[in-house]
């Protein structure tokens, strides 16, 4: 029972890939949750401003909470935020899926058809994020 | 009562105000009188004064003397008691609803302006509730009675007894034991003192001092105070200020209504529907957070009943039902004095004065003297029990107990732990917690609390820490926590707050909070904490704090501190924008729940104001509905609907379930809206979307009025994509129109007739009238369930050309009377679709056909529609989809800065014109090659003028001949053969022109009004097979007067034809008799066609020769094994069947023209005809043909060389120079065709050219050869003048290889193979470049 909302976070503060994880299936799953993990992404954005100066380390693992939610970030170079709303502790696993998602966001934005700060919409990297969040997130 | 709110208090003045020493009033019914007069109590009276006007001295235990500067008496009826639970709570509700605030200031942080209210009455006033509401407690002492003042009036002819009595009935309360509310500070000895009022404007001066000595030497002189008031008759106008407007708060009366209409949740169903979403309910997540904190749910407004550790600790003897029973004190918070009378009306600034130095007097006088005296007894008491206190019991205890409060409550693991230390406490509080009123821990404390009142920080700090240690050490937690919440605010006061002193308050409310469980007390601390963390601007601290003390046992205080915390977010360095807006969420999500309305609505508004346009869909979606439904609510229908518009937006990641309830509510919205205030007329829809780059407009279109079996001209569809052809058509317009202009100079502008997108409308498109117009336009579904359409109609604007506006938008108001109703609809016939049905997510096209009736200028201004999600048709929406009006995008050559704006929906309407209708007799949808099939053209006039003139192009005259045109002249190659033309001066134009424009109907006028005509008219499928389009244009001209705006107008026809192969051809001249030296034609033929049952019938053989003529005598089969019996003959070549025969040549005398001949007697001259195997009724079905003598055959056709339209000068100039001389077969076959079921007779006629003798010439796959030959005869430079056949004498000397041979008089083809492959290289360019 744990779920992940793993979301990508442009310059403008908008989201330009949001995905959910979640070993529980989606009959039983509440809706929910959704509109929720979107307003807690989006309120630790303060927190990720906060911290990216603090250390040189582009991860920024747990950063806030909000009952019993976690979230933990993530930051590139070009400032693009990486943001998990969890709710189950899995340090070594985000971090590896974090690094893996850098590789493929990294990838995705040097296809010149690609405009910075717009929302992704290629399958590979849906497919992508697919793979790393079973591998990495769920398992 | 405790004043914060509206006074502009600082920090310090507010928590000077919650700690200001407490006076108790009782007073007698006379002087209660003389106090309503001014429609005021007592109490009331002196609120505006409390606070004294000059410094007072007060000297500390050790005879220091301190300044109390600002010392504010907080008056009090003694009979008051705090509300009970359930009033308290709705007074609490009430105070937040009440207190609103419009005003608003932006803020801008990261680039959004934020909308903040400029204030938070709310808050100020709930913290004012909440306060005044709160029980004083055991553990503290501030808010018992520090004194009492008995009020008398000297009208009162018993002064004495009256004063008595009073005297005996507060002794009593003060005396009982145990103390039951009010609490006394020092119940032993409490200080009585006595006031006299004295009506100056009644009352006898004299007399009243006469009362008043008496008084003052029964109860002693400092304890008695005459105050004089009511100088002036109440009757009197009297123009004092309101001192009291500010401090007094009853409900007035007519708030009751209005409060329950915008908050007080009805009902708890209620309060949920409005937040909750189907789909969405925050509140069931937030609990988890709730049950961390919370184990036993208790009523947030009752320190009474906590829990039961408290009751039983606290010692109140009372019973809660006592409590219940209680009647609050009317004077203060009953409706029973009219709240709106303006108050102190018998009071002159004299009176006020009085007042004012009364309570001064008071002061000094009577109350500190006594609190010196209190704070010797205090100290006294303390430094002699110290040591005795600490009892053998207290010292074991303390074995058992950690001295740290809530040392594991942390720790999450510890729960189990925990539960089992409070258990532990509780026993022990129960059994040792009697703190009695002597003893000195409780000593120490009532120091501290009478050191603060009266501000001396210093030495309250002192008491507090060492009062704090004591209880620490006694783990008497709430006690503890008590002192360590007012230790810290002793050093707040002073000035000498530090981490420390802010960790204690941080202490007590964890340690309230967590151990105590006192809710109550935390809040408390957490809003005392919160005024002194402001001051030392630690925001993110207050915002901490506040946010903990969210819980689910009370909305409304959570809502109000997550409100406040959201703001101070704002105020961090660096400001949080993104917290604030989750907190304003949070806080807006409890205030729906806590039934307050407003302010759900303001700080979600607040919320939106980070969230939009950041596309966190589902977050908007959340905000956007809770906007909606609270705006529902507070009957804002155009918010509401604005909102819920938003919900349907496009792209949204809402499941269809959730849409179509929101569509559902839209509707709804939307129609209330429109009940409410009709004068809005039509609102615009959200749903579905208009695309407004997809609108079409059509001014053309074909009348109907062709009779089946007739085809009327395809004219252009709406829908017709935008393509190459368009430039054709202007193309063949162009040539149409400067034929019909006889060559006078103009600019021609090709006209139109279709806007779109990719055609714009530069120009107003003009219309015409009694003529339909077609608008097409997509709809699209933006959400994911399916939606009618119904009663469809276009809004439109007709300004006449009297400059009067007619518009049918009245027919869509109900003000508007049935009649004028009539007339609109009358002006503009509007048909289309009575209902549509839109799929989930579907986008589909909407047709309108407009029939203008009147002149003027048409503006199409909207869709007018019905909508109803699919599911509830009956919950439907009038509404408006409006068109806008497009820019055009300028072309990259013509880089102008104006924007063009597109007219295609501002019409011209002029008046009727002449309208040409044009049908056609059908045509086969498959041909076969080469097949010439009749048509009729029928043109009608419909209109009321006649049509001048009447002219038809056509992209491909090759395939077409019409009976009735005049061939004046013969076509240029065939002229060539006659005479050399090089030096004629033709222009290219001119001849292309000739070639492609025909005049129809050559007469003045062509058609009179509603006169029909009828034309003959063959069209040949070409000879190769694959698609063939025929294009023809009519071009009629209008009688000049008519219209200024049309000069003429045009009919399009257009004819897709799927061509098949049939018969295959393949043709060759030989020498078939060396000695006679006789020359006879090789034909083969073939049936090609796919399907089998086809039988080909060849019909004649027709030769065109200059020189030769075919011998009828000899016709010789070579093959006809393959030949069978059809149906309509007893030879015929069934599919894949071939057969081949020979005819022989004669030599024909030379023609002789006097002068140039007619083309139909030079056809006669020249054409020869010999029957090969015809079929039965070939004769018949000849005469539907032309015949090929006639000019309008299609050999007249052949022999024509048409020219490409882009075709050079020099290209033109070669081409009519030369004649290539030739003879050309025409084979006239009939064939049985079997398509669909349906048994067609086809005939056709396939052409073979022979250049030179044993070449092949073939048909269909003669074009290549032709080129071939054009171009071998350009290579060779040739100057042959005559056909092939007649080379034979008069080449025999040139020829090169030159033999006795018949044969070599043939011209063989001389060039190498190498030479061969080049040139059909050179082929292939002229052919792509054609």
């Amino acid at each position: 029972m744990s779920t992940y909302y793993f979301a990508i976070v442009g310059h403008n503060d908008n989201p330009i890939y949001e995905k959910e994880f979640s070993t529980v299936n989606k009959e039983q799953r509440k809706e929910d949750h959704r509109h929720l993990s979107q307003f807690i992404a989006h309120a630790s954005l303060d927190l990720v401003d906060e911290h990216k100066w603090k250390t040189a380390n582009m991860q920024l693992k747990s950063i806030d909470r909000f009952n019993q939610w976690f979230v933990s970030a993530f930051i590139t170079a070009s400032q693009i935020r990486f943001i998990i709303v969890h709710d189950n502790k899995n340090d070594e696993g985000i971090k590896n899926f974090f690094n893996e998602m850098y590789d493929t966001y990294i990838k995705h934005s040097m296809n010149s058809f690609y405009k910075i700060n717009t929302p992704i919409k290629s399958p590979m990297f849906e497919k992508k994020s697919e793979i790393f969040g079973r591998k990495y997130l769920l398992s | 009562m405790i004043h914060l709110t509206g006074q502009g208090y600082n920090s310090r003045d507010i928590i000077k105000n919650i700690f200001s020493p407490l006076i108790g009033v009782v007073s007698s019914s006379l002087a209660d009188e003389v106090c309503h007069r001014n429609n005021l109590s007592f109490v009331e009276l002196l609120q505006p004064f409390a606070k004294l006007p000059n410094d007072a001295h007060f000297r500390d235990v050790s005879g220091t003397s301190v300044s109390v500067r600002g010392l504010r008496l907080n008056f009090c009826d003694v009979d008051w008691r705090p509300p009970q639970t359930v009033l308290a709570r709705k007074m609490l509700n009430e105070s937040v609803t009440n207190a609103q605030n419009d005003r608003t200031k932006v803020v801008t942080i990261a680039g959004i302006d934020l909308e903040l209210p400029t204030a938070e009455p709310w808050f100020e006033q709930w913290r004012e509730t909440f306060l005044a509401v709160q029980f004083p407690a055991e553990h503290e002492f501030t808010r018992h009675l520090l004194s009492c003042l008995l009020v008398l009036s000297s009208a009162d002819p018993n002064i004495i007894e009256t004063a008595q009595k009073l005297t005996q009935r507060v002794q009593q309360m003060q005396s009982i034991t145990p103390q039951k509310l009010p609490k006394w500070f020092q119940p032993t000895e409490v200080l009585n003192s006595y006031v006299v009022l004295h009506e100056a404007s009644q009352g006898d001066l004299s007399k009243a001092q006469q009362g008043f000595e008496l008084l003052k030497s029964t109860f002693g002189d400092n304890k008695c105070f005459l105050v004089s008031i009511n100088s002036v008759d109440s009757n009197a106008m009297n123009d004092m200020p309101d001192h009291w407007a500010t401090y007094i708060k009853r409900q007035p009366k007519s708030d009751n209504t209005t409060s329950t209409e915008l908050s007080a949740p009805k009902s708890p169903q209620e309060a949920v529907s409005v937040i909750s979403m189907p789909a969405m309910q925050m509140s069931q997540l937030l609990e988890g957070a709730a049950q961390e904190n919370e184990q036993a749910i208790v009523h947030p407004l009752s320190p009474m009943q906590e829990s039961a550790t408290e009751a039983i600790n606290s010692k109140f003897s009372i019973s809660s039902e006592s409590i219940a029973s209680q009647t609050i004190n009317p004077n203060v918070w009953a409706n029973e004095v009219d709240a709106d009378a303006p108050h102190g009306q018998s009071l002159a600034a004299r009176d006020i004065e009085n007042l004012r130095h009364f309570v001064q007097d008071y002061a000094v006088r009577a109350l500190i003297p006594y609190v010196e005296h209190l704070v010797v007894t205090l100290s006294e008491g303390v430094t002699n029990k110290k040591g005795v206190s600490k009892s053998l019991l207290s010292a074991t205890k303390r074995w058992f107990v950690t001295s740290k409060p809530g040392a594991g409550a942390n720790n999450q693991n510890a729960v189990m732990y925990v539960t089992i230390q409070t258990i532990f406490y509780t026993v022990l509080i129960i059994l040792f917690y009697s703190y009695t009123n002597e003893s000195a821990e409780l000593q120490t404390r009532k120091l501290g609390d009478l050191y603060f009142m009266f501000g001396h920080y210093n030495l309250a700090f002192q008491a507090y820490h060492q009062a704090k240690r004591d209880f620490n050490a006694d783990s008497a937690w709430q006690y503890y926590a008590g002192a360590l919440e007012m230790a810290a605010l002793s050093a707040f006061m002073l000035g000498t707050a530090h981490r420390k002193t802010y960790d204690y308050m941080e202490d007590a409310i964890v340690c309230y909070l967590t151990v105590c469980k006192l809710q109550q007390f935390a809040t408390r601390a957490t809003l005392l904490s919160m005024e002194c963390l402001k001051t030392a601007r630690l925001y993110s601290e207050v915002a901490k704090q506040l946010i903990r003390m969210t819980s689910e046992d009370s909305d409304l205080r959570s809502a109000l501190l997550l409100e406040q915390a959201a703001y101070c977010f704002l105020v961090t360095q660096p400001p949080m924008h993104r917290k604030y807006a989750f907190h304003i969420v949070l806080a807006g999500n409890r205030y729906s729940r806590a039934g307050q309305r407003k302010h759900a609505y303001r700080c979600y508004r607040q919320a939106y104001q980070v969230f939009q346009h950041r596309e966190w869909s589902l977050a908007e979606d959340h905000i956007q509905y809770t906007v909606a439904k609270q705006a529902y609510m507070l009957k804002q229908l155009d918010e509401a609907s604005r909102s819920f518009a938003h919900l349907l937006r496009p792209g949204s990641l809402q499941s269809a379930q959730q849409q179509s309830s929101f569509l559902k509510e839209y509707i709804q919205t939307q129609n209330d809206l429109v009940k409410r205030s009709p004068e809005l007329g039509l609102l615009p829809h959200a749903l579905p979307q208009l695309v407004q780059s997809s609108v079409r407009v059509l001014t053309l279109v074909q009348p109907p009025c062709a009779q089946p079996p007739q085809v009327p001209a395809s004219n252009i569809d709406i829908n017709s994509p935008v393509t190459s052809d368009e430039s054709i058509w202007h193309k063949i317009e162009e040539m149409l129109v400067i034929t019909a202009a006889s060559n006078k100079p103009f600019v021609f502008k090709p006209s139109r007739y279709l806007y779109t997108k990719q055609q714009p409308a530069t120009e107003i498109p003009l219309g015409v009238q009694g003529e339909p117009i077609e608008l097409s336009v997509a709809l699209a579904n933006s959400v994911r369930c399916p939606i009618n359409l119904t009663d469809i109609d276009l809004l439109w604007r007709l300004t006449l050309d009297n400059e009067e506006v007619i518009s049918n938008v009245c027919v869509y108001e109900q003000s508007s009377d049935s009649a004028s109703k009539a007339a609109v609809s009358a002006a503009i016939k509007i048909s289309c679709l009575a209902s549509l049905e839109l799929a989930e997510q579907a986008e589909q096209l909407l047709h309108f056909k407009l029939t203008p009736k009147l002149t003027g200028r048409l503006s199409i201004l909207g869709v007018v529609c019905r909508v109803a999600a699919k599911a509830e048709p009956a919950a439907s929406l009038l509404g408006l989809l409006q068109f806008e009006t497009q820019r055009i995008k300028p072309t990259a050559a013509k880089q102008s800065s104006q924007t063009l704006l597109d007219s295609r929906l501002s019409l011209k309407l002029v008046p009727q014109v002449p309208a040409l209708s044009v049908s056609f007799t059908p045509v086969p949808a498959e041909l076969l090659t080469g097949e010439i099939v009749p048509v009729s053209i029928t043109l009608r006039n419909l209109g009321i003028a006649p049509i001048e003139e009447i002219y038809l192009g056509c992209d491909n005259p090759r395939c077409l001949t019409l009976l009735d045109q005049q061939h004046t002249e013969l076509p240029i190659t065939m002229l060539s053969s006659l005479k050399d033309l090089s030096n004629d001066k033709l222009v290219k134009d001119k001849e292309i022109r000739r070639q492609r424009v025909f005049r129809l109907l050559q007469r003045q006028p062509a058609l009179d009004a509603q006169e029909g005509q009828t034309i003959s008219m063959w069209i040949q499928a070409p000879h190769t097979a694959g698609p063939f389009t025929l294009r023809l244009l009519f071009y009629y001209a209008l009688p000049a007067a008519a219209n200024a705006h049309i000069k003429y107008r045009l009919v399009r026809h257009i004819w897709h034809v799927q061509v098949q192969s049939c018969l295959q051809a393949d043709a060759s001249c030989v020498i078939s008799n060396a000695v006679s030296r006789e020359l006879g034609l090789d034909v083969n033929l073939r049936n090609v066609h796919a399907a089998s049952p086809t039988e080909v019938y060849i019909n004649a053989l027709s030769l065109y020769s200059k020189e030769y003529k075919v011998n009828a005598q000899k016709l010789l089969v070579m093959n006809n094994m393959e030949l069978a019996t059809g149906q309509a003959g007893a030879q015929c070549l069934k599919a894949a069947k071939c057969c081949s025969f020979q005819c022989r040549l004669l030599a024909k005398d030379p023609e002789q023209f006097p002068n140039i001949p007619t083309l139909k007697s030079l056809l006669h001259t020249r054409l020869s005809r010999l029957e090969i195997m015809p079929a039965k009724n070939a004769q018949q079905l000849d005469q539907h043909m032309p015949t090929l003598q006639e000019p309008h055959s299609f050999l007249a056709n052949e022999e024509t060389n048409y020219f490409n339209t882009n075709i050079s000068t020099e290209e033109f100039n070669a081409t009519i120079a030369s004649y290539v001389p030739h003879v050309t077969l025409a084979l006239s076959w009939s064939a049985l065709v079997q398509q669909n079921e349906m048994q067609r007779v086809a005939s056709g006629l396939h052409f073979i050219k022979l250049y030179t003798l044993y070449e092949t010439g073939s048909c269909p796959g003669a074009v290549e050869a032709v080129y071939r030959r054009r171009l071998s005869m350009e290579v060779e430079q040739s100057t042959h003048e005559f056909q092939l056949p007649e080379e034979f004498g008069n080449e025999a000397a040139t020829e090169p290889l030159g033999d006795d041979d018949v044969a070599d008089f043939w011209e063989p083809n001389e060039h190498y193979v190498s030479q061969r492959c080049l040139l059909e290289d050179e082929t292939f360019v002229l052919t792509a470049r054609a």
